[in-house]
């Protein structure tokens, strides 16, 4: 985790008005509504173990809580570990957008029929330059290659030399 | 023509729902790393939507900027992060982003159609 979850800056400025019982019970509170230890204890200034705080949720009485409580971040936030029923982070590509599919795959048909000593100003040397044009656009936006020549209906390998061009 | 899907805090059109993305922060350290994270279910691998009311509502989503359309995601996007992400709706998904496919989770039960 790179940015372990924070208790919210008012809910930390309110503990520290609190008196250390009433802070406690709060506390328990707090962990009771699923904030963790280690979030709790790495939100207050300055930061408290974790063991600490769970000797004070422990030996705090259940109090009712006048002032909400605030809801704690997904599981999936505050672990590494994924949890068995709370949804999971994933690390995500996207694709190619459905209306550049047809467009890449017209100017794959052109390209095809593009070469060296074609005239630059020829329509298929104009399709070729777009293709890249549109391609390193795509990569730029973190489109796998694969995907791309997917779409434009050529080999990896085809794509991958297109865009190291 | 919207679906309709009945969850337990109430009844959302397909309009309703967003996904949730944001920069994957290894990206930078990592260039062959995937560019997006999402959130997905322990039993699929799609993007899972969320109904938008309930995101708005939730602490950890409270800096969620709402992106409208695909030059406004383009611009939204290198700003985000896990605690300030940004929600597209599935349509804006789909165009954006080329992705057709999510999880809705299984306590959404499809019951109806609405035109």
């Amino acid at each position: 985790m790179l940015n372990p979850p924070k208790l919210p800056i008012e809910e930390v400025v309110f503990l520290s008005t609190l008196t250390r019982s009433e802070m406690e019970s709060r506390l328990r509170g707090l962990w009771k509504a699923g904030w963790s230890l280690g979030v709790i204890g790495s939100s207050l200034s300055p930061a408290v173990p974790k063991t600490t705080i769970h000797f004070w949720v422990r030996r705090a009485p259940d109090v009712k809580q006048l002032r909400a409580l605030p809801l704690p971040p997904p599981k999936s936030l505050t672990t590494s570990v994924p949890t068995k029923h709370a949804p999971r982070l994933r690390s995500v590509s996207p694709g190619v957008p459905p209306e550049l599919k047809t467009r890449l795959r017209e100017l794959s048909a052109l390209s095809k029929r593009y070469r060296a000593k074609t005239s630059p100003t020829s329509p298929l040397a104009q399709a070729n330059s777009e293709l890249t044009q549109i391609a390193r656009q795509l990569k730029n936006r973190g489109v796998p290659t694969a995907a791309i020549a997917e779409a434009a209906g050529v080999t990896y390998r085809a794509m991958a030399r297109r865009l190291s061009q | 023509m919207s679906r309709l899907y009945k969850t337990k805090s109430g009844t959302y059109k397909d309009t309703e729902l967003v996904v949730v993305v944001w920069k994957n922060p290894k990206k930078s350290k990592r260039p062959q790393s995937r560019s997006l994270e999402t959130m997905s279910a322990p039993n699929s691998s799609y993007p899972m939507a969320f109904p938008l009311v309930s995101l708005k509502d939730h602490y950890a989503w409270k800096s969620a900027k709402h992106v409208k359309s695909s030059e406004d995601f383009d611009l939204s996007i290198e700003d985000s992060s896990r605690e300030a992400p940004v929600m597209l709706d599935l349509q804006l998904a789909g165009y954006a982003l080329g992705w057709n496919d999510f999880y809705i989770p299984e306590e959404y039960t499809e019951f109806g159609l609405n035109t």
